[in-house]
């Protein structure tokens, strides 16, 4: 005789079951010629925002193709990526940082752009492309263009009464010099220059500067140990001088978020920063702060030995389905004046002249510096830098930098990260 | 003739009727199991498989998994960084394990006086045990013990010069284990339920034969409480040894300055998702398992000599 209440309970069993079934089905494209395309980046609010007017700018203008946008900020992202693509499961296009560059193009993960039909590459200058092609392969659109500079804080300054430097001739012991005399002025409440050995930019140009480079173009190391002695022995030099922040400033820093930095704390007068970052620094301090170059070993800019660096790519993934489409949103982002008149510079200053151009009247003060500071580079910027080789993201130079501070001497931690870099390289090629 | 015959169609009958009857009360419970039974077998069977079997390739997530047999295990015995790893793990737990079974008794004894109040401490010191592993107490505890952090503010009050505690080589594993030990609540709370539990008329008994509270506490009381603090001791020890959260977000992903908080959850981390080696991860995993069980076991068999199960005085 069938019981009513089994027959009750095995229909709601049945439901419970179907109903958690559908909520793990995605949404998959609809019939016909709508297209879904999935989108991702880092970043913080503001650049969500811009870039999600963007994203409904394109919608608007092509009502066939919806994108649906994933975000996160800049420590989560690789981690994810790394596991969708465990699953085949990365987003069609894709915000990408030239350390990641190479390791998912030689790994099959990434779209060769060059054969990517209807993009147009017209406008990007040849040290972009350069900088996007590994192994002959283009995988990353460089979306803008960065370089390295001096942040200063132009209100310490003041309050140490000590002038800006004259950024075009000085020298690294013009720079020590300047940092000792800031923390000497400010009697304890700020050093001169904040360590800044958690990021390795500043040591590519160190290497140029002794006329090396810090990879050669077919992905080898070619930085010295004793180079790299040398910059580390200079970070060295500047702490116990006084002249920088301590390493226990350094380190808690180097841990925490951009508006924990010396800099923005108003801890230290200076640091080494990508030139874009200006902007948000300037909101997350509140005080003024200005950019200023590098210096150099000879203190003459002809031996400048800056070099455009893409600041980010947008790549597309191999497995895309929709390639034109996708090729389509590229050109949108990388070439449209609309597009352009929303993010401004907030990526870094976009690599195609006629957008700078373009977007120039717009830029806000901060903005406008930026964008001065990088084009003004043009006159002394030296050739484009190749991807980063695959495995060499995987060292953090910051643990290297750490064990110097405290207390191993220069060139022992110099061989151990040149040799470590060789090993990594070696091992992921 | 017959009568055999009815009795072996009725034989018949009965099993035909009550092995279909079982069966559909069975079918009935593996239906609602059946969700628990897949998250089991797909979400924790499956992947400790796959560890294990990773744990034997070269896996860079991005590409197919290589097969290199233990090439992984050989490589922990030369690994500098596992070593210091393990040497921070187990000091980490060495000292915070004591101070927190010390604290949750300690605290649970003074809340047993039944005190006015007593459900609102219970819940005060509970408190820290449920938000002891999140990223916002990590972040809350590096403002902390942070250079220009709140502690040496406090300390500038009395006159002493702080340094930065978590960026300190020396101090930073330190900062780890306090946070650790702030979280004693939930050993606590079980420890609470357990000098409870101990017969009022044993203690009565005690203190008319002129034992004073500290003889009472130590001659009764702990011996009585020894399975509880044998069992906090074990889930404190394998919590202890899995930590990650804490040393990730307080370090920045790093291990601290110069590996000073480098705990094996980390180390681990790092191996998957920094270097992309997910097969020495898979096996790095599978050491902990180890080293796991082996300080589980350890504890199960040092228990013989001092933990005292009341049924077995019988």
């Amino acid at each position: 005789m069938p019981n009513p209440r089994r027959s009750a309970a095995l229909a709601l069993a049945v439901l419970v079951g179907g109903a958690s079934l559908t909520a793990c089905s995605s949404g998959d494209a609809d019939a016909g010629e709508e297209v879904t395309l999935t989108f991702s980046w880092w970043g913080n609010d503001a650049r969500t925002e811009r870039t999600q007017e963007v994203i409904d700018l394109f919608e608007q203008e092509n009502p066939n193709i919806t994108i649906e946008a994933e975000y996160t900020d800049w420590s989560g992202y690789w981690d994810k990526l790394a596991t969708q693509s465990a699953s085949g499961e990365t987003a069609d296009i894709m915000q990408f940082d030239g350390g990641y560059l190479s390791t998912y193009g030689s790994n099959g993960l990434l779209y060769d752009l060059n054969d990517l039909e209807g993009l147009d590459t017209e406008s990007i200058p040849d040290w972009a492309i350069t900088s996007g092609t590994w192994d002959g392969s283009l995988y990353g659109l460089a979306a803008s263009e960065n370089s390295g500079a001096l942040v200063a804080n132009t209100s310490l300054f003041e309050e140490a009464g000590i002038e800006l430097p004259d950024d075009t001739a000085w020298t690294w012991d013009d720079l020590a010099d300047l940092a000792s005399r800031l923390s000497d002025a400010s009697g304890g409440e700020f050093s001169g220059i904040d360590l800044y050995g958690f990021s390795d930019y500043s040591l590519g140009a160190w290497a140029r500067q002794h006329g090396e480079e810090l990879y050669s173009d077919d992905g080898e190391v070619g930085i010295s140990a004793d180079t790299a002695a040398s910059w580390w022995q200079y970070q060295l030099d500047l702490l116990s001088s006084g002249a920088s922040t301590t390493a226990a400033q350094y380190s808690e820093s180097a841990a925490g978020t951009l508006a924990e930095h010396n800099i923005v704390t108003g801890k230290a007068a200076l640091q080494f920063w990508p030139a874009n970052q200006l902007t948000a620094l300037e909101e997350a301090a509140g005080d003024d702060l200005t950019l200023l170059r590098p210096p150099t070993v000879e203190g003459s800019s002809d031996d400048y030995s800056a070099y455009y660096n893409v600041s980010m790519y947008w790549a597309v993934s191999a497995t895309t389905e929709h390639p034109e489409e996708a090729a389509a949103f590229l050109n949108f982002l990388e070439n449209s004046e609309e597009a352009a008149d929303i993010l401004l510079v907030e990526r870094g200053l976009p690599v195609n002249e006629s957008i700078v151009e373009h977007i120039e009247p717009a830029l806000t003060e901060n903005d406008a510096e930026v964008a001065t500071y990088l084009t003004d580079l043009a006159d002394v910027a030296g050739e484009g830098r190749a991807p980063t080789p695959p495995g060499a993201s995987s060292l953090a130079i910051g643990d290297y930098t750490s064990r110097v501070l405290f207390g191993e001497s220069a060139t022992t931690v110099a061989a151990d990260f040149v040799a470590d870099l060789k090993t990594a390289i070696a091992d992921a090629g | 003739m017959a009568v055999i015959r009815e009795l072996a169609g009725m034989r018949r009958q009965r099993r035909a009727a009550t092995p279909s009857r079982r069966k559909k009360g069975d079918r009935l419970a593996y239906l609602f199991l059946a969700p628990w039974l897949i998250g089991l077998i797909g979400v924790t069977l499956l992947p400790i498989l796959a560890s294990f079997l990773l744990s034997f390739t070269d896996y860079n997530l991005l590409s197919d998994p290589d097969f290199v047999g233990f090439d992984n295990y050989a490589k922990m015995l030369d690994d500098p960084s596992l070593a210091a790893s393990l040497q921070v793990t187990l000091t980490y737990v060495a000292i915070s394990i004591p101070l927190i079974l010390a604290f949750a008794l300690g605290i649970a004894v003074l809340l047993d006086r039944g005190m006015r109040g007593l459900s609102f401490y219970r819940s005060v010191y509970y408190l820290p045990s449920l938000l002891g592993a999140s990223v916002a107490v990590a972040v809350l505890w590096r403002a902390l013990f942070g250079v220009d952090g709140l502690v040496n503010e406090a300390l500038g009050v009395v006159g002493i010069e702080g340094k930065g505690w978590i960026s300190d080589p020396s101090t930073a594993l330190g900062t780890l284990v306090i946070l650790n030990v702030w979280t004693f609540g939930s050993p606590m709370v079980i420890f609470l339920a357990g000098l409870r539990q101990i017969p009022a008329s044993l203690l009565e008994a005690a203190s008319l034969d002129g034992a004073g509270p500290v003889r009472r506490f130590f001659s009764i009381s702990l011996p009585l409480l020894s399975p509880l603090i044998f069992f906090n001791l074990v889930l404190q020890t394998i919590q202890g040894l899995q930590s990650f959260t804490q040393a990730y977000v307080i370090s920045g992903g790093s291990g601290g300055p110069v590996d000073s908080t480098l705990l094996i959850g980390l180390y681990l981390y790092k191996a998957a998702f920094t270097n992309f080696t997910m097969g020495y991860a898979s096996a790095l995993a599978w050491l902990v398992l180890l080293i796991t069980a082996v300080v589980t076991a350890l504890a199960f068999w040092s228990s013989r000599y001092w933990v005292f199960y009341s049924e077995d005085a019988n």
